[in-house]
């Protein structure tokens, strides 16, 4: 079987050189979030329909989400909103500080990996005023923010701290605990 | 009806490609999509798709394909060699239950001479005959991280007799292998396995695993019907430690094994009958000593060094070897300027061995030890920031049976966007003679004297040759990666190789011979390089995420030897070695996820014929069924060789062994892990 005559040959080289073609487009688009955090935007609507707020605030059906640092979501939040229709929706905002906050509605702060420094600082400025708090750096959790993500074995995990939770006057329902990898909690 | 098929598949490609372009509209729908999804059903979705995954694989100019844990655990392979017919590019052979030829590119054989393969950079290549003793190299397949396998000459990186291709055999961390994981299982010729591993940590910064194996494998059978006796029992242990600081990392590990195997094989003898059929014996011990630091001085920087002893004890009715191992190797990575990434190393092994002789297989001198020493460079140019880079590298060794030897390569890889890459390389390598081609002498087949009767009989055999050489490699290489779409990567690579300085053996004239007693006719066939020669071929692998629960994997090979012996060679033997490789190698497997926790993996593959093995064309299934009842335990049964009770791969070609037919057999499997 001379898999090598000229036919053949000519037969392999056009299969590549149209391959190659039509691969040629450029990607030139502006900022488009991976495909990890469209997975991580995804859960955090998600998260609305598990977490009750008990607070004074009001929970708006357009829910700011105040991510905190540098941004990885960009537009992902809108997006999702746009092509199903929720009751729900979450308005992101990208804020460098706590003190650009000026919401009197129950709002989410994502904090990103970039504010692992002034964590601690963050979480006082911030806790009791029924914020949800949700990172992606590991040791969150335990340091005190209530939602973490986390990738294991190629797919997106979450620890929960309760305590957290219930000091910001958040109720999470027992499907999401469930759902958890980890739950921190001092009262066990 | 390639031509259809290759039809069927472009157009496959290009309607995957037109109907889904990867810009910011694909990315609003797959945004959607996430969207609609239940937080359950979010819980499944994988982060890194396939084309991902390949990114460090994507920028390698060279032929190279991982076969990761994944992979074998799905596979349901049981050992290495098995593993490695996943791979394209590789011959691989059972010649019996304990003994695989496998080479790449040409030149297989028992003792294929021309692959270069490391554990954790440890050389399991004994310079006994310049192979690999695949018996002697078992592992815990679970504790194996990926394996790479790299076709095409390494001479540059990895030194001499990495003519043809490299295969590295990765661990895991032991941040990986924390808690306990036991396997065991039965089946008709995986007649027994069990395995135990442990790891734990000791503080903050070191963590460990210590691992114990034991299978018993059953005898396959004979082309001529009956039981042959190619058992095989082995034990293995070993432990790993790995200690992390802030830049400093320390790996410290070690294994032991003992294994018994066997086979049917006629062995001559100057007394008649003159040649007998026994049952071999072998008895298999080592173990081995590897510790490796590395110090990270940035992201582009850093230095290690590695070391390892290794002892290797054979012994059987064949010969007895005793070996010992000692290797150093340093190696520090820089950046130079903005364009230049620079690795140099030096490094140095020591290897001595004490045979016992025996009538079939003996050495002059019994006992040697061999220095090597190496040095070796390599710099990777940024032409175009991210889109073309050259790659020049050049290893320097001196080794004791031929001397200096010099192996540069050139590299060069071109992206023009981040969907495909073409890449081109041109290498020299060498392979340089092992023990036996040196000093070794094969009493192979004994005849009465067909002139006189109750004349001395006539002995033929193989001897070597001190001055023996090197053979050499001038290979060139061109690959081209593509990935249309998130879930499909294909990869391509085609080469040209040319050989000079190939092994033969020399046919001399009839002696006069009184050692060993009684007096014999000697013919001998004696070791000399007189052969060249040219390899060429395709290697081709497809990697397609049908759908969420279904991956298909398929692989092509093609190869084609053409052998030419010099002009004043006596040789009768070596030119038909064009005929010990398959033209056309195929296989395609099918991961399919269930329901319920529930794997259906099934895998085909296509073997050409051996013409000159009188072997002949093969196809062979695998499945392999599993089931996690819960979280931590795995259900596993496979069927192996299933579409025909028995067939062969290869026959044995210095030592005359019964051929030996691979059969059909199933094993079940239960792992628990916590």
């Amino acid at each position: 079987m001379g898999i090598l005559k000229f036919k053949n040959i000519k037969l392999l080289v056009t299969v590549i050189l149209i391959l190659f073609v039509s691969s040629m487009h450029d990607i030139h688009a502006q900022f488009q979030p991976s495909r990890e955090y469209q997975i991580k935007g995804a859960f955090i609507y998600n998260f609305l329909d598990f977490v009750e707020w008990t607070t004074n605030c009001s929970v708006a059906d357009k829910m700011p989400i105040y991510i905190l640092g540098a941004d990885p979501f960009g537009s992902i939040f809108d997006e999702i909103a746009d092509k199903k229709a929720r009751i729900k929706t979450l308005s992101p905002e990208n804020i460098s500080s706590c003190s650009d906050i000026n919401s009197e509605n129950c709002f989410i702060v994502f904090i990103s990996s970039s504010e692992i420094e002034k964590l601690d600082q963050t979480l006082d400025a911030i806790s009791g005023l029924g914020v949800l708090t949700i990172g992606d750096t590991k040791g969150f959790a335990k340091r005190g923010v209530v939602i973490n993500f986390l990738l294991e074995k190629n797919k997106v995990r979450f620890e929960i701290n309760s305590d957290a939770a219930n000091r910001a006057g958040l109720k999470i329902s027992s499907k999401l605990l469930r759902l958890a990898r980890k739950v921190y909690s001092k009262t066990k | 009806m390639l031509r259809k098929t290759v039809i069927t598949i472009l157009f496959f490609v290009i309607a995957a490609t037109a109907v889904k372009p990867y810009n910011s509209c694909q990315a609003e729908e797959l945004a959607a999509e996430f969207g609609a999804l239940s937080i359950d059903e979010l819980m499944d979705v994988e982060v890194t798709t396939v084309s991902k995954k390949k990114q460090k694989l994507f920028d390698t100019a060279a032929a190279i394909y991982v076969i990761t844990n994944e992979d074998i655990r799905r596979s349901g392979v049981t050992s290495v060699p098995e593993a490695l017919r996943l791979a394209p590019g590789l011959e691989v052979a059972r010649l019996d239950s304990n003994k695989w030829a496998v080479s790449s590119r040409g030149f297989n054989g028992r003792f294929a001479n021309k692959l270069l393969v490391l554990i954790d950079g440890r050389s399991v290549y004994t310079p006994l005959f310049a192979g690999t003793f695949w018996e002697e190299k078992d592992m815990l397949l679970d504790d194996i991280e990926r394996i790479e396998v790299v076709r095409g000459p390494g001479g540059a990186l990895w030194g001499a007799n990495a003519v043809n291709g490299i295969i590295n055999i990765i661990t895991k961390t032991t941040e990986d292998t924390q808690g306990v994981l036991v396997n065991v299982g039965a089946g008709s010729e995986e007649k027994a396995f069990g395995s135990f591993r442990y790891g734990g940590k000791l503080g903050n910064n070191v963590s460990y695993r210590v691992f114990a194996k034991f299978f018993k494998r059953d005898s396959f059978a004979e082309t001529s019907g009956g039981d042959a006796d190619d058992k095989w029992e082995d034990l293995t242990g070993g432990f790993r430690v790995d200690w992390n600081a802030d830049s400093n990392s320390v790996m410290f590990s070690g294994g032991i094994y003992n294994a018994d195997t066997g086979e049917t094989q006629t062995i001559s003898s100057l007394q008649p009958p003159f040649g007998k059929t026994v049952e071999i014996d072998r008895d298999l011990t080592g173990g081995h000593l590897l510790g490796k630091w590395t110090h990270l001085f940035s992201d582009t920087s850093d230095m290690s060094l590695q070391v390892y002893y290794d002892r290797t004890i054979r012994d059987s009715e064949v010969v007895g070897e005793i070996r010992d191992t000692f290797d150093i190797d340093f190696q520090r990575r820089f950046e130079l300027g903005m364009r230049h990434d620079i690795i140099w190393g030096l490094g140095y092994r020591f290897t001595a061995d004490n045979i016992d002789d025996r009538f079939t297989l003996s050495f002059d001198p019994e006992s040697r030890r061999d220095h090597l020493v190496s040095a070796f460079a390599q710099d990777e140019i940024m032409l175009i920031k991210d889109q073309l880079n050259l790659t020049l590298g050049a290893k320097l060794e001196h080794n004791d049976y031929t001397g200096l030897e010099f192996q540069p390569n050139a590299r060069i890889i071109w992206t023009p966007s981040d969907k495909h890459t073409l890449w081109s390389a041109v290498s020299r390598a060498v392979r340089t003679p092992s023990r036996i081609e040196d000093d070794g002498r094969i009493n192979s087949q004994v005849f009465p004297n067909p002139f006189v009767l109750d004349g001395p009989p006539i002995l033929g055999a193989l001897s070597g040759d001190h001055d023996a050489e090197s053979e050499t490699i001038l290979a060139y290489e061109l690959g081209y990666r593509i990935r249309p779409t998130d879930r499909i990567f294909l990869d391509f690579s085609g080469f040209y190789n040319i050989y000079n300085n190939l092994r033969t053996l020399e046919q001399g004239g009839l002696i006069n011979e009184n050692s060993p007693r009684p007096s014999h006719l000697l013919i001998p066939l004696n070791v000399n390089n007189k052969m060249d020669g040219e390899t060429y071929g395709i290697e081709m692998s497809a990697e397609i995420q049908v759908s969420d629960w279904l991956k298909l994997k398929g692989t092509y090979t093609y190869l084609e030897m053409q052998l030419h012996l010099d002009g004043d060679s006596i040789d009768t033997l070596s030119e038909g070695k064009e005929g010990d490789i398959p033209e056309n190698q195929f296989s395609l497997w099918s991961f399919i996820d269930l329901p319920w926790e529930m794997e259906l993996d099934t895998g085909f593959r296509y073997v050409d014929n051996l013409s000159n093995l009188g072997v002949d064309s093969y196809i062979s299934l695998d499945v392999r069924f599993g089931w996690k009842p819960t979280k931590n335990l795995e259900l596993s049964i496979v069927g192996q060789n299933l579409l025909d009770s028995e067939h062969l791969e290869f026959t044995s070609s210095f030592f005359d062994v019964q051929d030996t037919e691979i059969e059909r057999g199933v094993y079940g499997s239960i792992k628990w892990e916590f």
